[in-house]
């Protein structure tokens, strides 16, 4: 019996074949002689088989859909002053655009191209137009990990790129030259980048200028 | 090093995509973890962003001495446990400016709304309650184990306990619910 309480702690477990091999080994060796133990194991065997048929509740979607958007809102507002401002809204931009985009899928290879000028254009202006020293210039740079804020600057402004990204395609691509108007008013407001700005200011007043708006 | 550790090395060095890596892979972990403490979405998706703000702070300087998964459950069982003392502290202050009385359930009570567990099925509701009798420690123990996927180790480290602690709380658990949902097993519903 002394036996029996003893390693009756490890039922719990057994039963989920949780337990260690030589654990298990001990538990099984000592049900195989054990009339009373055993049928306890049954027992906890068939209580965990009604266990598993309770369903998991559901994960509600707008938890999945606003949780990564969420949490570096607030992280910013915790590490950037006035940060709490500059809030992305890629998902729902780009939930609109891929809407647009699908209804006319014959724009694919022109959105493509764009997206490729774009991206070699940002990256060639990057290249140039950066404040902070190359890496070839300053090698401690590579050694120097950034701090959560520059972390989180540089978040924001990828960020703030795929937005204005995102303005270009609505206007070339899916010709939606208000709903781009909209996008790059939004960028305005919400973005403190100087050079981010002027080529939200300069699309802006091309838009003004074509339509009249 | 394990695949969260390359993350959390690929963070620390500035990748911003590596955090959200991490929450993408523990956000719904954490949710329904903390869904179990609290009972109700809302506060599960408000604390749960709580939980990766401080791990986001945090994780420049973490030392591997448990899993990053168990020290997530960590993080997020002790922000449970303030979120029900505020609760309680709340409804203290309330009591004070005779405002309505509602009762608070225990600092590690789950399942406070078993309405809308109703909802969901009566199995859930039934099992629900079952777990509700269980002992703190022995539900802790019992929820990081069957819901969570908690091995002994990493529950007795998120609990800071001893290994043998773990076995005694989960078979304790075990036994209760066996006897509690004997009924339905004699009715034929397995």
């Amino acid at each position: 019996m002394r036996e029996c309480n003893k390693i009756s702690i490890l039922y719990g477990f057994y039963v989920y074949g949780d337990l260690k091999t030589e654990e298990k080994n001990i538990v099984e060796e000592h049900i195989s002689r054990c009339e009373n133990c055993a049928l306890e194991v049954d027992s906890l065997r068939g209580t965990l088989q009604l266990l598993q048929l309770e369903p998991e509740p559901s994960i509600p979607q707008r938890f999945m859909d606003n949780f990564e958007t969420n949490v570096y809102r607030r992280i910013a507002a915790e590490m950037i002053p006035n940060a709490a401002a500059i809030q992305p809204t890629r998902r729902r931009i780009f939930a609109d655009f891929w809407e647009r985009f699908l209804i006319r899928p014959s724009f694919l290879l022109r959105a493509a191209s764009i997206v490729v000028t774009l991206g070699v254009g940002i990256l060639i202006g990057t290249l140039e137009f950066s404040p902070t020293p190359k890496i070839a210039e300053n090698p401690q740079a590579n050694i120097i990990s950034t701090s959560s804020v520059e972390r989180l600057e540089q978040h924001f402004q990828a960020e703030s790129y795929r937005q204005l990204e995102n303005a270009l395609l609505t206007r070339y691509v899916a010709g939606d030259e208000l709903r781009a108007m909209e996008i790059l008013n939004r960028l305005r407001d919400e973005n403190p980048d100087q050079q981010m700005t002027s080529m939200v200011a300069r699309e802006q007043s091309e838009l003004r200028l074509k339509n009249g708006i | 090093m394990t695949e969260d550790e390359i993350i959390i090395a690929q963070f620390r060095e500035g990748d911003q995509d590596a955090f959200s890596n991490l929450m993408k892979k523990y956000k719904s972990l954490i949710f329904s973890y903390v869904r179990r403490k609290v009972g109700n979405d809302d506060d599960a998706d408000d604390i749960t962003q709580e939980v990766f703000v401080k791990v986001y702070k945090a994780l420049p300087n973490w030392q591997p001495r448990a899993s990053f998964q168990t020290w997530l459950y960590t993080i997020a069982r002790n922000r449970c446990i303030d979120y029900h003392r505020a609760k309680a502290r709340r409804q203290f202050h309330s009591l004070d400016d005779d405002e309505e009385y509602m009762p608070v359930p225990p600092a590690t009570d789950i399942y406070s709304d078993p309405e809308k567990m109703a909802e969901e099925n009566e199995l859930g509701r039934i099992i629900s309650e079952a777990i509700k009798q269980l002992s703190p420690k022995q539900k802790e123990v019992f929820i990081l184990h069957h819901y969570q996927g908690l091995q002994i180790k990493e529950i007795a480290a998120a609990l800071g306990m001893a290994d043998g602690s773990v076995k005694v709380h989960h078979h304790r658990a075990m036994k209760k619910l066996k006897n509690i949902l004997a009924p339905l097993r004699e009715k034929g519903q397995i």
